[in-house]
């Protein structure tokens, strides 16, 4: 198990590297910097005060946030719906908002997976995973196992034995690129547990991969 | 579990085509149609909105008095119960495991069942207070992983050596106004106690909390379904063997009973002192007696009579047969003498039945002599027996009970869940354990850091992620923390305490983790301090469960 923890620490660093690639990420929005968080908090407070003046922040997280929601639905209509959804709630919420350390994207986020779970318990939506080949390919060379299609393929099936929690943590971490403190944050986790709980569920996946 | 559709290489999709279906407006419109919520609305605290306070009060007040008729309480008991558990030293007050409190009126018969499946039988009259009339309090908290039992500050060390991996772990309390109560030896308290794994290796224990160390505990070890009993084969033999000995043995009771030598009356042959006489009498009256030549009769009463009427004269004597008995009859003119008689054989006829006796005798004397040795046997057999049976209910039988049941289950193909029976005439905490050996000590002391900073390190813990099994350092521990060490084929996960109460820990710890001497530990942030982080943190399945 001890080479997990290595690795793990390898994949961190290599994570970082690769955060700035935009293939690679889907949120490269997400870290701003603070002139930006103050432009932002400026369109906050004008949104409490008027709905309308939301526009910019709509503009400006339309596109993740609907990437955060299709990345898990095969519905790209219905994505639409859910993202829509999403910018209403926040809309009828944004008075309630109060910036306390955690980015508004993040706030977004935690709309957009009640959404989106609401959307599965409703049976609008059917869950599902996108995964990209060389998503497969990393996780397997995360495991130490040699990144060749039969790995792939054993990698791919896997996948679909983890449970709903864990590979949420996957998902986020492997195919969304995210730091653990943002997955922390969209998961409402401290930094630490969310690093904790990723780790137990790569350990998991590494259990079932050795079982195939 | 819950399945999910994992779609592999979908086809990207174009920033701009996301773009193009942005729709602020639409949005905003949406927004606009949304009604306020109905408690926003001042009709609703019109009519409607007091009719619904009126019915959610008498709900409130139709619950609150099924909770008072309800025996388990998880609330402050209104009993204050004494101080429990004070040799435990918890690592985070706030997170140990809360005792769950039911009320016991100690003369009914109760049982409690708990969630886990445990229950424990309170006979009539086994609870002893000071005031019998009153309810009691019995406290029950169950430890079914091995966090709630490291949170508790419960020592789980074995003779300073050793630390216990556990199966499963149980702590009975019981009070009442503040005293504590006394179970009554003759009516102890039964708990069938629920375990979380496999005993196969595992033995019982009960916390000595004067000596601060776990003594051996009898205790039984079976299937849930208690069907261990009947099911064992080895158990079921001792008993079969035991029930066929006793057989056996009634047998030979019987057959000696029935072994009876013959009397001198059966052969006709006379009786050392009894009177003789001779007789006569008609024999085709009497044509059975015909055999008997040169015969006599004697006298067979066992009344008192006048032994002197052989030497009276009689008139007339008569022989005669009443019940199958004979009976001679005296008679001159003033008396009248009737006595019982058989006719015994004489001279060579009599000799003949004299040998026949004795080699009868002989031979049921024999016969009597064989299975009385037999008998013996049988008896010494029986007591191996009894002591096997007693040996395997009793004291330390729980691994030769648990490996009869675990053939038997076996066998049958079956998987069992496992409990551990014991009873209990004294309160504590209950245990059952398999003590493993502590790593060897590092040759060199070894520090900790949080973040490039020496830590001031109270105790520390390594916890096997595959074992229900922690080995503890420091303060409140058996071991000093300069006996710190791991085993490195294990995966393990290392927790520390600091001086000011701040938790942290190193992921998979292995002797590699340590540079310069010291480990690297990751502070635990303060709202990580619950137990569902230590249930990960230490791989417990129960987290994703």
């Amino acid at each position: 198990m001890r080479y997990l923890l290595v690795k793990f620490a390898s994949f961190i660093k290599t994570r970082k590297q690769n955060s700035n690639s935009k293939t690679m990420s889907v949120n490269t929005l997400y870290h701003k910097s603070n002139v930006w968080l103050e432009q932002e908090l400026t369109w906050i407070q004008k949104a409490q005060k008027d709905p309308a003046c939301f526009a910019p922040l709509y503009k400006e997280y339309h596109e993740q946030i609907f990437r955060y929601i299709f990345q898990r639905m095969d519905d790209e209509d219905l994505a639409f719906d859910v993202t829509s959804q999403v910018f209403m709630k926040a809309l009828n919420n944004i008075k309630k908002y109060e910036y306390r350390g955690v980015p508004f994207a993040s706030w977004l986020y935690r709309i957009a997976k009640s959404e989106l779970y609401q959307a599965f318990r409703d049976k609008k939506a059917e869950r599902a995973v996108n995964v990209e080949s060389v998503h497969l390919f990393e996780i397997a060379e995360e495991l130490e196992e040699d990144a060749s299609d039969t790995n792939k393929k054993k990698m791919f099936a896997c996948l679909s034995q983890l449970k709903e929690n864990d590979m949420q943590l996957i998902e986020l971490r492997f195919f969304e690129k995210r730091s653990f403190r943002e997955m922390g944050e969209i998961l409402e986790l401290t930094e630490n547990n969310a690093k904790v709980k990723t780790f137990r569920a790569l350990e998991k996946l590494k259990q079932l991969f050795i079982k195939k | 579990m819950k399945k999910f559709k994992v779609i592999l290489d979908r086809k990207p999709m174009n920033s701009d085509h996301v773009e193009s279906k942005q729709d602020f407006n639409h949005v905003l419109s949406e927004f606009k149609k949304l009604k306020p919520p109905i408690w926003r609305n001042p009709w609703f605290y019109g009519p409607v909105g007091l009719a619904s306070l009126t019915l959610l009060m008498s709900i409130g007040l139709v619950n609150s008095k099924e909770i008072a008729n309800d025996n388990k309480s998880t609330k402050e008991s209104s009993v204050i119960l004494p101080e429990d558990t004070k040799c435990f030293h918890p690592i985070k007050q706030s997170l140990v495991e809360q005792f769950t409190t039911y009320s016991i009126d100690p003369s009914v018969e109760q049982t409690i069942n708990l969630p886990s499946g445990t229950s424990v039988f309170i006979p009539k009259g086994s609870l002893i207070s000071s005031s019998p009339e009153k309810k009691v309090e019995i406290k029950i908290r169950e430890f079914n992983d091995k966090a709630s039992a490291f949170i508790a500050g419960i020592p789980m060390d074995y003779q300073k050596n050793s630390a216990f991996e556990s199966a499963g772990m149980i702590e009975i309390r019981g009070g009442a106004t503040g005293e504590e109560i006394k179970i009554s030896p003759s009516k102890p308290i039964e708990v069938s106690m629920v375990l979380r794994k496999d005993p196969s290796s595992f033995t019982f224990w009960k916390f000595e909390e004067n000596k601060k160390e776990w003594i051996n505990y009898p205790a039984i070890f079976k299937a849930e379904n208690n069907s261990f009993l009947d099911n064992s084969k080895e158990l079921t033999q001792i008993k079969k063997e035991l029930v066929e000995t006793t057989a056996k043995i009634t047998a030979n009771d019987v057959s000696c009973s029935k072994i009876i030598e013959p009397t001198r009356i059966e052969k006709f042959l006379p009786i050392e002192g009894n009177q003789r006489f001779d007789l006569a009498f008609d024999k085709n009256e009497f044509p059975e007696l015909e055999k008997f030549i040169g015969m006599e009769f004697e006298v067979n009463s066992k009344k008192k009579y006048d032994k002197s009427f052989t030497k009276k004269i009689w008139s007339e004597v008569d022989l005669v047969k009443e019940n199958d008995n004979y009976y001679a009859s005296f008679s001159s003119k003033t008396e009248k003498f009737k006595i019982g008689v058989r006719p015994v054989l004489n001279g060579v006829k009599k000799e003949e039945a004299e040998i026949n006796l004795s080699k009868s005798i002989a031979f049921c004397q024999n016969k009597k002599q064989e299975l009385e040795i037999e008998k013996k046997k049988l008896i010494f057999e029986k007591l191996q027996q009894e002591s096997k049976l007693k040996t395997f209910v009793d004291n330390s039988s729980e691994t030769l009970l648990y490996n009869a049941m675990r053939r038997e289950e076996n066998s049958a193909g079956k998987t069992n869940r496992f409990a551990a029976s014991f009873q209990m005439v004294t309160f504590g905490i209950f245990n059952c354990d398999h003590p493993i050996d502590y790593p060897l000590a590092y040759k060199e002391e070894v520090g900790f850091s949080f973040y490039g900073t020496i830590a001031d390190i109270k105790s520390a813990y390594i916890f096997d992620n595959d074992k229900d099994l922690c080995f503890s350092f420091g303060s409140n521990t058996s071991r000093d923390l300069d006996k710190f060490g791991c085993f490195e084929k294990n995966s393990n996960t290392l927790f520390v305490l600091d001086s000011n109460g701040r938790m942290g820990y190193v992921l998979n710890y292995t002797s590699k983790d340590i540079k310069n001497g010291f480990i690297k530990v990751t502070l635990i942030d303060k709202k990580d301090e619950n137990i569902e982080f230590i249930h990960n943190l230490i791989n417990e399945n129960a987290i994703n469960s």
